[in-house]
Parts: structure tokens; sequence; C-alpha cells
């Protein structure tokens, strides 16, 4: 027996901030769709709304970097050339990095940012590089860093009415890029770990700011920030980056079924000597 | 519900129960072709084109389908009249127990649509998503390598 939902389509922003409020906890946002397909709240009175019409898949370059609406698909942070720019590219790695082409056409930024499953593969990069999310609501629209949103589950930050409507991303400086690596069972396969690096470099190539940050470990992306601390002021060469990967193993890492801890704090080492060595490579303008 | 949708080249008014994933539905009205295999976006089986895009229907509520264009494999040709795609798998003995090539088959003709002329890594990539367990793969790649000749001969 079918369940008594009732669908919207808005055409605009405002209307899925009014519907959001009105419908309050029967409300569902389906961006792609891909996971709530999956599981769907157990309730009979859902309000489903569907975001795909309502003009939220802008992508618009300014001087200092890009505004991506929620509704940016996996598949196009993939071959944004823009993106180039950002991280040196980290960012088309990670959303060609989100599943075969079928899943990159319809997982969105929106969507793999607030449900932020263990694996998703977004959250990961947007971390490294702070990005700032725009959240629009009944009372206008704020920002926030990405180090608060996902702080604790990004759900949590979001009030009534209220949906992840954009973010921004800044063109890198000097000597900055990023990196983003990924383990899975097949290539097109949900992350078992996954690391993502922002970088920049000082006029003598020492690293100057960094973000090291793991995910698939917990049920959040988490910051290396011992890592962080050896590799910060260093030249970024193997023995320091060793150090580093060993640092970083005391990350917390929850029982997974498909592997178990001990395979993925090993792999994690190996992800974060990868991805520093190829973000500072990319700083330097060398070729990987 | 009742949506409207443009299906195989059809305006068509479906009725569907607002819970209806568009693979239910697909195969309901009577588009077999559609599969169920995994029936959690992983197989590929199940692959239909949405407004031209290789997408997973069984990712897909049909209300999601509301105003947009669906092909499923029986919009793309015919026993009779094949699709150059569809007669190129034949052609290369691509097809063995056949339950994987529809998904296949619209994962290369977005491709196509998309890259006339790709490459043997760009078709892999392309078909990655759709998982065989017959064939190992090799043969559909030619195949589809020979449908872009056929479509689009070199040299026009």
């Amino acid at each position: 027996m079918s369940r008594k939902w009732m669908w919207y389509y808005p055409t605009c922003l405002e209307e899925v901030v009014s519907l959001l409020w009105e419908h309050d906890d029967r409300a569902v946002l389906v961006a792609g769709g891909t996971s709530v397909c999956l599981s769907p709240p157990p309730r009979d009175d859902l309000a489903m709304i569907d975001l795909s019409r309502a003009k939220l898949a802008q992508v618009e370059k300014e001087h200092l970097g890009i505004r991506f609406g929620a509704m940016v698909t996996a598949q196009e942070l993939a071959t944004c050339e823009s993106l180039n720019r950002v991280g040196a590219g980290m960012l088309r790695e990670t959303g060609g990095a989100i599943g075969p082409r079928p899943i990159r056409n319809r997982v969105t930024i929106g969507g793999n940012v607030m449900q932020a499953f263990i694996w998703s593969d977004l959250p990961v990069s947007l971390l490294a590089i702070n990005t700032v999310f725009q959240i629009h609501g009944p009372k206008g629209t704020r920002q926030l860093a990405a180090d608060e949103l996902m702080a604790s589950h990004p759900g949590r930050s979001l009030e009534r009415g209220e949906v992840l409507s954009n973010i921004e991303v800044p063109f890198d400086g000097p000597k900055t890029a990023g990196a983003f690596l990924k383990l899975s069972r097949t290539a097109v396969d949900h992350a078992l770990v996954s690391v993502a690096v922002f970088l920049s470099l000082d006029d003598d190539d020492q690293c100057k700011t960094i973000r090291v940050v793991a995910g698939a470990l917990s049920p959040l992306p988490q910051r290396s920030e011992s890592a962080e601390e050896l590799l910060r002021n260093s030249l970024l060469q193997p023995d320091t980056l060793k150090e580093a990967a060993d640092a970083a193993s005391t990350a917390r890492i929850i029982n997974d079924r498909r592997v178990d801890a001990d395979y993925k704090q090993q792999v994690l080492g190996v992800l974060i000597e990868r991805a520093v060595n190829m973000a500072r490579v990319r700083a330097l303008g060398e070729t990987s | 519900m009742k949506i409207e949708l443009t299906l195989n080249g059809e305006e068509r008014t479906l009725d569907i129960e607002p819970d209806e994933l568009l693979a239910s539905a697909l195969r309901r009205i009577e588009f077999k072709g559609v599969k169920r295999g995994c029936q959690d976006g992983s197989c590929g089986a199940c692959t239909v084109l949405l407004d031209g895009q290789a997408i997973r229907s069984c990712l897909l509520f049909a209300a999601q389908a509301y105003k947009r264009d669906v092909v499923t494999i029986e919009g793309l040709g015919s026993i009779h009249e094949p699709h150059p795609l569809q007669q190129a798998f034949v052609d290369h003995g691509a097809v063995q127990c056949g339950y994987c090539i529809p998904g296949t088959i619209l994962s290369a003709k977005a491709l196509l649509d998309e890259e006339p002329h790709p490459k043997r890594k760009q078709v892999a990539a392309a078909l990655d998503g759709n998982l065989c367990r017959c064939t190992g793969y090799i043969k559909q790649i030619d195949a589809v390598l020979d449908a872009a000749e056929r479509l689009h001969p070199k040299g026009n």
C-alpha cells in the first residue's frame, strides 16, 4: 500500500523556504534523490520537495572565486574547468570520484554535504578548503564556514525553513594547491578511507598553511591536527610526511563492517603521505 | 497522482504512486527492458536516460520524472529497427545473458551523444557503472567504439 506523500515542485528558493516552513518535520528535500529513495523517513504524510526546478544549480564565476548552487552535480564539478584554480583541481578530483557516471549525474553538492554519510566525499574536500556555505531561510541568508557546519552533523546547523543554497570556494593564491585521494573496493565504490589536503607554500617553498582532512573513518570528516602541526613550516620532505602519517594514525576510527580499523589506519597514513606530496608538487607548479 | 512526461518520444500522462520508484513504474506500464538488479544503485541494470543523461531508475521516484524526458531501451530501437548500438552489440558478440545490456547500451548512448568519437578509456569509464557477470566487458567496449564509427563516420 502506497504512502500518502504530497509532491511539490518549487521554482525558486523562496518557495523552497516557504514549503520547508509550512511542512516543518514532514518536509523532505529531494535533490538528486539517490539517498532518499533508499531510506525515506518512515512517515506516511511526507511533503516531498523536488529541488530540481528551483534554479539552484547555477555556477557563478567571480573575481575571487566561484559560487556553486547546492543542486550542482558531482559530474558538473568533475568537468568544471574553472575549478582547476581551486585547490589545483581537487574538487574536480572529488566530484569525479563519487561513483560511476549515472551516480555522479544525480549526486548534488547540497545532498552530499547535508546527508554527510560516513563515506561521503565532498564534505572531506570542502572541509579541507574551509568552504563557505550559504544558508537561506525565512530571515534571509547567513553564512557558515565548513569548520562550523561540520562540527556536528550538518542537518543540526539548520533551523526550521532553512536550506543550503550555495557554496563559495576561493581561487588559489600563489603556491596554493590541494589533492583528494580515496580508497574504495572498486574504482566506483563508496570510500573506505579518504583524505583531502589543502596547502600553501611560502617563498622558500616551506609549508605556510595546511589542512589535512580524513574521511570515512567516523561519522564526520576529521581534521588531522597532529599531522598538520608537523607539516606546517616544513619543506614537506618524505621524512616529515612519514612522521605526519604516523601522527595521524591516532585518528578516531569506528568499526566498519567492510574493513577493520587496523587496515583503515594503515591506509590513512599512506593516503596522507601521497596526498600531501601531490599537493606540494602542484603548489610548486611541477607536473606530478 | 498523475504526472506528465515525455516517455520514449511520446507525451504521456502516467498514474503513479507518490512513493513509487521510476524503475517500478516503467516496468509496470510496459517497459520490461528496465531491469531490477541490486535495487540500490550499484549494478546499473536499471539505467535509463533522463533528459539525455544516464541515471539509475531505481534511485529516482517516478514523481521526479514530472515534465522530464525519459528514454528506455525500447525507445532506442526495436528488433526490426535496431539502433546502431544495439546492432553493434549483436555483431560483436557483446551480449550473453542480456540482463545488463539495456542499461549498458543506454550508458553508451549517453556517452556517444556527448562524445561522438570517444577513446577506449572514455568508453570504459562511461560503462563503469554497468556491471556484467558474463562478458568481461571487452566486446562491449569494442561494440561501442564500432557503433560510434557507424553513427559518425570519421572523415565526414
